[in-house]
Order: C-alpha cells, then structure tokens, then sequence
C-alpha cells in the first residue's frame, strides 16, 4: 500500500519534566510511515508548512490551507497567490538553512525531491513527508493524507471525491471505444517517454489507451525502433516553456525515422503544458480529461 | 604483410558483427527479411514486408550500426596515433580537452536556446566548435616559439580541460532548464541518430584514418623519440602539428554525433597493439577495425539488453572492454 499508514496512535510526548516552555505546537505528535518507508513523527498541530514540491503546494492550497504554507520551490507557481510565499530553492539549490529558516512544523517532499536534502532536514529535527506519486490512486491518498493531518480531512474527502466522479465519467466514456495507442513524450533527443509505473501510463489506461512503452519501467529513453513497431496512433508531448527552442513536437515531425508512424501522418500530436500534465496535484484530473479528449479526438 | 591473416580475420568479424547487428533489434524481424529488405533497396524488387519493418531496418538500424563503426573506428584510429606522438599509454582522443571542450558548447548551446538555424545540427555543431578550439587553445598554450613540447602539451591539456568542465558544471548547476540533453550528452550514445548524422561524420573520419594510416612510417620513427626521428628525415614538429589536427577533427567529428564515450579510444589501440605489435602500418588499420567493431557490438548490447529501454552505451564499453583489456594485459601480454 502506497498511501501514508498511521501506524501509531497518538503519542505523546512531554518534553522533558516542563523544562521547555511549551511552544504553541510540536508537543505531541504522531508516528507515521511515508511512502519510502521512513517512520517520521508528524505534530498533531501543524502550523507552518513548507512544501518541496509544486504538486504538494497544490494539495495544501486546494484544501484551503494556503495561509499555512511559510515555504515553496521556484517552480511552484499555481495558484498564482503563492507566488507571494518565500521561496526556498529550485530542485537544485534547495537549502537547508533557508527551510529550516522558514521553522516548519511539517516539510512535504515526493520521491523526486534531492534525497539529501530530506535526510538533511529530518538530521536536524525537522519532520519530512515523502510521497511517491505514480498513479491517480497515489494523488488522492496524497490528498487524503494532507487533509488528515491538517485537520480537514472533511474538504479532503470533497476534493478526492469530486476527482474520482470525474474520472469514472472519463472511463465510461471512453471504455466502449476501440483502444488507442498512445506516446506519452517528455523529451526528443534523446526520446523519453513515460513507461510502466507513472503517473502519465495510469491516465492512458484510464481513458482506454494502450500506452506503446509500457513494457519499459518509469521514464524512460526508448529507441525510434520501439516507436516505429509500436504505431502509436496518438502522441502526447509535455511542453515546458523552455525560451527560443523548438517546440518538441516540431522536432517529432522533422524525424525521418517517424514519418510512417500513424500519429505523424495523421498530425495527432498534440501538445500539453508540462506544469499541468507532470504534476500528480489535483489538476491531475484535468490533465486525464485532456488526455481523453486527444486520444478520441 | 606478416599480418595479413589477423587484418582479414578482424574484417570478417566486422563484416558478421555488422551484418548481425543489423538482424538484432527489439522488434522481431527475422535475418531473411533483413537481408532481402537490404538486397531490396540496392538492387529492387518486390517487397513482402510492412513498411515499419523497412524504417526499421533501413532509416534507423543500418544508419546506426554505421554510425557506430564509424565512432569507433575513428575514436581507436585517433588514440593509436596520440599514444605513440605522447608516447603514453594514458593518452587517448581526449587528452587534450577535446571532450570537456565539446561538453562546454554542447551545454551552452542547449542551456541559452541560441539556434544556428540549423536545427538537429546546431548540437554537433556548437560541440564540433568548441572541442576542436579547446584543442588549439592548448596548442598554443603549449608553445613556445616554435616549438611544442609533448610534456607541456599534457599538462596544458589536463589544465584546460579541469577549466572547461569547471564551466559546464558552472552552467548546469545555474540553469534552470531542462538538463537531461546535456547528461545525456555527456554520457554519450547512439540513440536516435540518423543518415543525417552518418553523412555529416563520414568525409571527416574516413580522411582523417587515411591520413592516420599514410602516417604510419613516420609515426614509427617517432618511436624513438624526436631526436631520433629528425635523423630519420622526420620533420617532428610538423608531424605534431598535422597529428593534432586531424585527430581533433577526427575525435570532434566523433564526439558531435554521439557524445563522449569513453575507453574505446584508450583500449582498442592496446589491444591492437598487443595482438601484432607497434608497427604501425599493421597497428593503425588494426585499430580502426577493431574500433569499429567493439563499438558495433556495444551499441547492440546498448539498445537490447534492457529493451525496449536503452542503455548508455559507456556503461558497456567499460564493462566489457576493461574485462577482457585485462586478460589480454596479463595473460597474452606475458607470453608475448
């Protein structure tokens, strides 16, 4: 089970006969094991949050708990309001200092986030959650997880609910057609594609796709051979707004070696913000409604 | 030539590791159709095979295998020859910077978006620049008058090249784009390449191992080190001079279609070396087959061990050369 497991009760924890005069929060707390298998004691009151990534921003801020965030990453940028909220780093200049800085009572990370950095934070005290975010499934555990320890899990059932109607509408809508092959494309040179075991294969699935790489694990460099025998009809490209280079799906085109492929001659290539669609936060579900509407175009 | 039996034993495995890499792939398409869709496009006739099958064989796997023997062949070509001008058995294609320098342009290329207008291009273009500049950087740095010496010239080398990659760490860490080109890059492969990128390294590598192998003699004297050479009528700074070019040609040609991929350059011309000695007549075409042919075979196990994933390639070249390096050293290295 991927989800967060409250294994503990609530244990408290009295700091030492009262020597520490009892700051507002982090008196007790309670054990929980993260996706990674890392036992972290989480405080039952949970103030001051900084989140390392901008799926984690996303969660916190759809349950309304925005005002709660002291910290972000550079690329979290939705919703617009956090921009406001001091930034502590980009994937690759998080600091430590700045994050301990900010005195968090809980630091949200998922399993891409620097490895060293977490070991870092929880070195000095600071309790850090891990989320692996592979499939819808995951998202709203996710979900759930949050609004537990923030103390509305009633807003986070809401949230998690109205995505999974959503998504059932999706695969009852989409479970009768024909199935379609599908490239989900993160990069061209050399070709990553997203595999087996990512967030980008479940939403093929969901909306009755049959993804051409899912024999490969995670992302992935494939071969233009493994494009041109698995025919995909449809190819899904992530965009990030890199300034002055060529769109990637323009470089899809030029390639000689995909210019028999039924996607290319058909032109069903179709692009979507990379924010949006490799981003396993609550927009995930917008981004499996755009994945549908491409795949039965 | 004493010779001759190794030299058209090593091309008749090129020709099988060729033809059989070819057949090898992660789609099923049996040797039969393999051949007769080659057959088919030299000579013509009816095809009884999809489409797909004909990119595959045609626009993606022999344009690789291709490219790979050209890389490799041009990459052990390279090292034979700086090996014996340094006359250290640690030099190879990149000794001089050539590889940091590429790295350094291929990052700056693909980090600031500058485009050349040349699309696929502006990648081994911008790396083709800078490795081959980086080269001249070092020449000069290690001149003094008219004259280079070889120690100076090592030095100089190692210097810029700790420069050059102190750059491009500099440029990865501040970046905030999108990296995996660049790593990609750096850690070099085969995927994805094209007829485009064969016709692009071809007239450099295959004149720059003609040249290399014209050399041969005067490369032998220089075995005997410069003074010796001079006796021998070589004309030992011009030979460095003409060396130096044209194995950063050969080495830049190389690294701007596949990134840098390393051992082949330092272990094949050992190998070679200790198959049939130092002559160099026999030792540079040695080489240049035998390039060609354990770069074939690399980029084979490269793009089907873990299929339909791909490997880099670097990881294979290290894993199987370094191996079978060693027992050649130690075992036939004491009989002969």
């Amino acid at each position: 089970m991927r989800s967060l497991l409250i294994t503990g009760t609530l244990l408290v924890m009295i700091s030492a006969a009262g020597c520490i005069q009892a700051g507002e929060s982090s008196l007790k707390t309670s054990t929980m094991t993260d996706d990674t298998g890392a036992v972290v004691e989480v405080p039952v009151k949970v103030e001051r949050i900084v989140s390392l990534a901008p799926s984690e921003t996303e969660v916190v801020c759809v349950l309304g708990q925005g005002d709660r965030l002291v910290g972000r990453t550079d690329y979290c940028n939705f919703p617009a309001e956090v921009r406001d909220i001091p930034s502590v780093g980009g994937p690759k200049t998080l600091s430590i200092e700045a994050i301990v800085g900010l005195r968090p009572d809980l630091v949200l990370a998922t399993t891409i986030t620097d490895t060293t950095i977490v070991e870092g934070l929880r070195a000095v005290g600071v309790p850090v959650l891990v989320f692996r975010l592979e499939s819808l499934d995951d998202v709203y555990a996710n979900i759930a997880c949050v609004g537990d320890i923030l103390g509305c899990s009633d807003t986070a059932e809401l949230v998690v609910s109205g995505m999974r109607l959503r998504e059932e509408s999706v695969r009852a809508n989409t479970c009768h057609a024909s199935p379609v092959r599908v490239m989900y494309v993160l990069w061209d040179d050399p070709l990553i594609v997203a595999g087996n075991n990512t967030l980008q294969n479940d939403l093929i699935t969901a909306a009755g796709g049959i993804n051409i790489a899912a024999d490969a694990e995670g992302y992935v460099i494939i071969s233009d051979e493994t494009v041109v025998s698995g025919q995909p009809d449809v190819i899904i490209v992530s965009e990030t707004h890199a300034a002055g280079t060529v769109p990637i799906k323009e470089r899809l085109l030029e390639k000689p070696t995909l210019s028999d492929i039924p996607a290319v001659k058909t032109g069903r290539i179709y692009t979507i913000d990379g924010d949006l669609a490799n981003r396993p936060g609550p927009r995930m579900i917008e981004t499996l409604e755009m994945f549908a509407s491409c795949m039965h175009a | 030539m004493r010779h001759g039996g190794v030299f058209a034993a090593l091309l008749l495995i090129l020709a099988c590791v060729g033809t059989s890499s070819v057949c090898i792939g992660e789609s099923s398409i049996d040797c039969g159709t393999v051949l007769a869709i080659i057959r088919n496009a030299v000579l013509g006739g009816e095809p009884f095979w999809s489409p797909a099958e004909e990119t595959i064989v045609l626009l993606i796997r022999v344009p690789r295998v291709l490219l790979a023997g050209l890389v490799g062949a041009g990459l052990a070509a390279s090292g034979a020859a700086l090996q014996s001008l340094f006359r250290n058995p640690m030099a190879d294609p990149f000794i001089l910077g050539i590889s940091n320098g590429s790295a350094l342009g291929a990052a700056a290329v693909l980090l600031s978006g500058v485009s050349f207008g040349l699309g696929l291009f502006d990648l081994p273009l911008a790396a083709f620049v800078c490795g081959t500049l980086t080269v001249l950087l070092v020449y000069e740095l290690a001149r003094v008058g008219s004259r280079v010496s070889t120690h100076t010239l090592l030095l100089s080398g190692i210097a810029v090249s700790a420069f050059m990659s102190a750059c491009t760490s500099f440029l990865l860490f501040t970046s905030s784009e999108d990296l995996h080109q660049v790593i990609f890059w750096m850690m070099g492969g085969l995927a994805g390449r094209t007829w485009a990128h064969v016709y692009m390294v071809l007239p450099f590598i295959s004149a720059g191992v003609f040249i290399f192998v014209a050399f041969a003699r005067p490369l032998n004297a220089l075995m005997f080190g410069e003074e010796s050479a001079h006796y021998l009528g070589v004309q030992a700074d011009q030979l460095k001079k003409v060396l130096l070019v044209v194995s950063s040609v050969v080495t830049g040609a190389a690294v701007a279609v596949s990134g840098i991929i390393g051992f082949v350059g330092l272990i094949i011309p050992h190998i070679a070396r200790l198959l049939v000695g130092p002559d160099h007549r026999v030792l540079l075409p040695l080489s240049v087959c035998a390039g060609a042919i354990f770069l074939i075979a690399a980029d084979t196990v490269a793009r089907t061990v873990i299929a339909p994933a791909e490997l880099p390639i670097g990881v294979i070249t290290a894993l199987c050369g370094a191996p079978f390096f060693i027992y050649l050293l130690r075992w036939r290295g004491s009989e002969a």
